[in-house]
């Protein structure tokens, strides 16, 4: 399997294509204002002086052509024995290294435009102190899988492994077998769409398109945009009849819009294992093809939002070591996911991915009533503000009062919902408001431990601890100092005296 | 070979009973040192602002304002006394905090790189700070400052050499157990 050290090769020249979407997917997520300003005035351009405007378009054109050119011919490759090398950059020449045993996440895709000349685009992430993605875009599909199996050996090889070595090389040379775990059919995907964050983002977008609403009715004269609105509108019951439809209708789309890219996304999504490795295959237009090493995922976060849990279901995301985003519809993230889970099936991929651990059956300790206050005190300060502004009457007074209640329920029914277990070496935390999320990982995972109080938590005895992780941190709050302690002691042990591999 | 040994809680080797280290006593000096010296700038800085009529501030609410803003300068010196720090067996510690108090772990065979770091004031004091970088972060996990140059570099050396054993898996844990 091992290919002997090969000179610097160029990619196909379809990375251009690649360059140049990458170039303005960048474009557009850094700076749209700017984006729509530049398209803004080249409309203007070309209205008042069309010649002009098609000469400049044509040289900016040529000049984007003989960059994208220039970067093709500057992307150069070598395949080594341990390692891959890249140069690239016009302007600025890059030159980088990937040991294979540092990959952590390894990714073929194939978007439309490669796949029909049966070429790939190879993602590759290694972790050194930053983690950093490099892509390949444009190579023979069989070299792409030929270096992903490449890598995956070489991280195998690494490993202190129960057998022998012999052993272990044998199995690096058997011919991998996988079998499926998990398919997702649409409803699934339908389901993920429909509960991904991006609804809850939603509100967002609506207040802000609110406010564009009202901020061009301001400007035309000075008087206030729902004055200007009810001068269209006579009747102000009306207002509310545009409006609501309005808001709906953006929820609808959005909405809509989620469903279609969980779906461009996730479609035909097959999760496959071997032994200690799992293969992912997803993607309606881009086919991708995931691969993680078992041993590599660091922590598993079951996600459930509102709507999530109104399905009764769970979000599944393995993370690896850097800061890697939760994978979403939109295309954002990278991590290791299995979207909309039923409980049989999160049971099934949990106990599959932290052997031993039963999900249904654990026993969680809650967390001190004090760690609400905080939060107790900010809403009850929140409420006391409406109360006051109801009673010098510029708000209706019933609602405020049935409001508080309220409050006091969510935040009773989110102190229910923390709480912390240790079972074998996996530590579990939970939280949630209306959803409820779990956070697994083994204690010997841990990188760093804190334990700290402020001086009022001092006085009670109470502490918080904190567990960092090379995927993230997390925190175990208000914890009885000396349970805070013995946990302490227990983790460190584990982490010390654990020759599991881990990174 | 595999073994797994049930612990009890109460054999774990506890932070309650940690030796803890003193950090060289130039330490407070020099963060006592350092604060005054911002103090006094930010002073400076203020007064010139205040006379051209930049601040609206009267002489008199400057000079409130500057000696309220001594007290954070002055408490780093009490707060730069009760830093610690251990070195166990198989982990590093530190310990700080005058109302908030903080304990640290870092296991050695988690640390990934080590450095040791100095500023023209540590210099003129001869102490550096040794920071421990654990995988997937940008920050360092544990800082300990303060320590007397030589001794900071001994330690570094010290676990470098012990996470150095660990990346080539040469070295077994010793089995306490």
């Amino acid at each position: 399997m091992t290919t002997e050290a090969s000179d610097w090769q160029r990619v196909s020249p379809l990375f251009t294509i690649h360059h140049l979407l990458g170039f303005l997917r960048e474009l557009a997520n850094t700076n749209p204002g700017a984006l729509a300003g530049m398209a803004a005035g080249g409309y203007a351009f070309v209205s008042r002086a069309p010649v002009l405007a098609g000469m400049a378009a044509v040289l900016l054109a040529l000049l984007g052509i003989g960059l994208l050119i220039a970067a093709w011919m500057r992307f150069r490759y070598r395949v080594q024995a341990d390692a891959i090398q890249l140069q690239q950059g016009v302007f600025t020449r890059q030159r980088l290294t990937l040991q294979f045993e540092r990959i952590q996440n390894i990714r073929i895709e194939r978007p439309p435009y490669l796949r029909i000349f049966g070429l790939a685009r190879l993602s590759i992430e290694s972790a050194g102190s930053v983690s950093q993605e490099v892509h390949l875009p444009g190579i023979p599909e069989a070299m792409a899988e030929n270096l992903r199996d490449q890598a995956l050996a070489a991280g195998q090889f690494q490993e202190p492994s129960e057998q022998g070595d012999a052993e272990a090389e044998a199995e690096t040379a058997r011919t991998p077998h996988y079998t499926t775990l998990l398919t997702r059919r649409p409803r699934d995907i339908i389901i993920y769409g429909i509960s991904s964050p991006i609804i809850l983002w939603g509100a967002v977008v609506i207040s802000s398109i609110l406010g564009v609403v009202t901020q061009r009715f301001e400007p035309e004269d000075n008087g206030n945009g729902e004055e200007q609105l009810q001068a269209l509108i006579p009747d102000a019951m009306a207002v509310a009849w545009v409006v609501v439809p309005f808001l709906a209708l953006v929820l609808i789309l959005l909405v809509v819009m989620s469903i279609i890219m969980a779906l461009v996304r996730y479609h035909g999504y097959r999760l496959e294992h071997d032994e200690d490795r799992y293969r992912l295959h997803s993607g309606l237009l881009t086919r991708r093809e995931q691969m993680v090493r078992h041993h590599k995922i660091q922590h598993l976060h079951l996600a459930q939002n509102m709507v999530a849990r109104f399905f009764r279901r769970r979000h599944l995301n393995c993370y690896q070591i850097g800061s890697m985003g939760a994978d979403l519809p939109d295309g954002s993230g990278n991590s290791l996911v299995a979207p909309a889970l039923t409980m049989a099936e999160q049971h099934a991929m949990v106990s599959r991915l932290c052997p031993g651990l039963d999900l249904n059956n654990l026993v969680f300790t809650p967390v001190s009533p004090r760690y609400m206050i905080p939060k107790g005190l900010f809403w009850f300060s929140i409420w006391l503000g409406l109360l006051m502004v109801a009673v010098a009457g510029a708000l209706p007074i019933l609602p405020i009062l049935i409001l508080a209640p309220v409050l006091a329920a969510l935040i009773r029914k989110n102190w229910r919902r923390q709480g912390w277990a240790m079972e074998g070496d996996y530590l579990v935390l939970r939280g949630g408001l209306f959803g409820c999320h779990y956070t697994l990982f083994s204690g010997f995972r841990g990188q760093k431990l804190r334990l700290y109080q402020s001086p009022l938590q001092r006085r009670v005895g109470l502490g918080n601890l904190v567990i960092r992780l090379s995927s993230g941190g997390f925190i175990i709050p208000y914890i009885p100092y000396e349970q805070g302690q013995q946990l302490l002691d227990r983790l460190v042990h584990d982490m010390e005296h654990s020759k599991a591999p881990w990174l | 070979m595999f073994t797994n040994h049930t612990v009890l809680p109460e054999e774990l080797p506890s932070i309650s009973e940690v030796p803890w280290q003193k950090l060289d006593p130039r330490y407070p000096r020099m963060v006592l040192l350092h604060g005054l010296g911002f103090w006094l700038a930010a002073g400076a800085v203020g007064l010139a602002l205040t006379l051209n009529a930049i601040l609206p501030l009267t002489l008199t609410g400057l000079a409130v304002l500057w000696s309220l803003l001594l007290i954070p300068s002055l408490m780093s010196w009490p707060a730069a006394r009760v830093k610690r720090y251990a070195i166990r067996e198989h982990d590093v510690l530190f310990h700080e905090g005058l109302l908030w108090k903080s304990t640290t772990v870092v296991p050695r065979n988690r640390i990934q790189h080590i450095e040791t770091e100095n500023g023209p004031l540590e210099r003129w004091y001869g102490l550096v700070t040794l920071k421990c970088y654990g995988a997937g972060g940008h920050q360092a996990d544990l800082v300990i400052p303060g320590l007397e140059q030589h001794l900071g570099q001994r330690l570094r050396q010290y676990l470098l050499n012990e996470a150095e054993d660990e990346e080539d898996r040469t070295a077994e844990l010793p089995d306490d157990n």
